[in-house]
């Protein structure tokens, strides 16, 4: 990860005094950076030095809170990592949540998890040879394990609209953003037409794909990442949103994550104490994946042409919007698998 | 007096190429987050560059479009509702980003 040069320690007073206060007022920080790639959210990482012992650890702050934003509250995504942690499930160790008195706004620190989270490299760089058949797998049994989390502890996502009817708060998102899109229109029309008849609620991950999963060339998924999107529903939800195409990367040929097969991934899930689901209810999935996807791109484009945050990559996004709605028209005509 | 501009030069399509040299001969000097943002400006640019190659784009009653397929309205005729949409998107990605077709076709 590039990283800008490290500040002087005394620009960071208020980090060094927030997590003093959680971990001791004995504990140095060191080796301060900050990742350039952090998008909306401010990441810090730092060391922390205890009695000889260091640690590494990441701080996220929000640097701008959108009063529209469909993602959860860093509180929330704060409180649903600490319960997947204390399941024993791979996730960045919860240390502490900012308050009023830190002044460092609404954020929390972790710890840190090394290893590669970009797609391709994860698809194609000999460095993954060695864990790279037993990938999906994998994730197929932490998924299971999130499913299994006991949704009593998660009463606190209950209200969210994508917990009541994922497909109607994303329709309400999409008319938010005013903007008239056959494509993305003729996705939710056939999503409505199609809706399982099975309806069951447990805890879902919601942004569980290649680009979330922290992967070491040793040990496999290290850590699994990006908690704003956690909310209630159906497990097949997570399932299909792993195997939507613009999450294929390199590989659309391999629809479960392009590294292997619908069929390997709902096997491994079964296996691992999940659901049994046939391929078609996970299609339904995957086509509103790709319809969520296209209004996630309409959602930046809104950010940036409405002023509300300005930016190169908002406005690619916006234009992509396009290839997202190709593929969905390619997949709802059959052409695509 | 008239409004009319006569042809200029060098054309918007050579003054597009000629910023994206800039930005690619930038690239070895910047930093990963401001090296991957000019990239990003140079795909901007290349979709300018396709859409003013394309053409003028046009209003062409996607409201309606939309009130009638959640409607229901166009449930009957489904299939070549997709046709017409794919005919469209096809449009629309050459425009964006002509690899996308070959690269998942």
């Amino acid at each position: 990860m590039a990283t800008a040069p490290t500040r002087h320690l005394a620009d960071h007073a208020d980090l060094i005094a927030a997590v003093r206060r959680r971990l001791g007022a004995g504990v140095t920080v060191a080796n301060i950076d900050i990742p350039t790639l952090g998008g909306v959210n401010r990441t810090i990482l730092f060391d922390v030095v205890d009695k000889g012992t260091t640690k590494r650890y990441v701080s996220r702050q929000e640097t701008y809170v959108d009063p529209d934003s469909p993602f959860l509250a860093t509180g929330d995504q704060f409180r649903a990592m600490r319960i997947a942690f204390e399941h024993g499930l791979p996730v960045p160790e919860p240390i502490f949540e900012y308050d009023a008195s830190d002044g460092m706004g609404n954020g929390f620190v972790t710890a840190f998890a090394a290893g590669e989270t970009m797609p391709k490299r994860i698809q194609k760089d000999p460095d993954f040879l060695a864990v790279r058949p037993r990938l999906v797998a994998d994730a197929a049994g932490i998924l299971a394990r999130i499913h299994a989390l006991p949704s009593q502890s998660f009463g606190f996502l209950a209200e969210r609209p994508d917990s009541a009817d994922t497909v109607s708060a994303h329709r309400d998102l999409y008319d938010g953003y005013r903007q008239a899109r056959p494509a993305i229109e003729a996705g939710f029309r056939w999503l409505e037409r199609n809706r399982p008849s099975v309806v069951d609620r447990v805890f879902l991950h919601g942004d569980f794909r290649l680009g979330n999963l922290m992967i070491d060339g040793t040990d496999g998924i290290s850590a699994v990442l990006d908690w704003e999107c956690a909310h209630l529903g159906q497990p097949a939800e997570d399932l299909g949103w792993l195997c939507t195409r613009s999450w294929r990367f390199s590989r659309p040929d391999l629809p479960a994550a392009g590294l292997a097969s619908r069929q390997e991934l709902l096997d491994a899930y079964s296996a691992a104490g999940g659901r049994s689901y046939d391929a078609d209810e996970i299609r339904y999935w995957e086509i509103f994946g790709l319809v969520r996807f296209a209004v996630l791109n309409l959602m930046q484009n809104h950010g940036h042409v409405s002023g509300q945050r300005r930016g190169l990559v908002y406005a690619a996004c916006g234009r992509n919007t396009a290839l997202v709605e190709y593929d969905l028209l390619m997949t709802l005509a059959g052409r695509y698998e | 007096m008239s409004d009319t501009l006569r042809p200029q030069s060098p054309d918007m399509a050579d003054i597009l190429q000629t910023v994206q040299a800039f930005l690619k001969d930038c690239e070895p000097q910047l930093a990963a987050e401001d090296r991957y943002k000019a990239q990003v400006a140079s795909y901007l640019l290349g979709i300018c560059a396709r859409e003013i190659a394309h053409g003028p784009s046009r209003r062409d009653g996607a409201e309606t479009l939309c009130a009638d397929i959640r409607a229901g309205r166009r449930d009957g005729d489904w299939d070549s509702l997709l046709d017409q949409l794919l005919e469209e998107a096809r449009t629309a990605v050459r425009v964006t980003k002509p690899g996308h077709m070959g690269e998942t076709a």
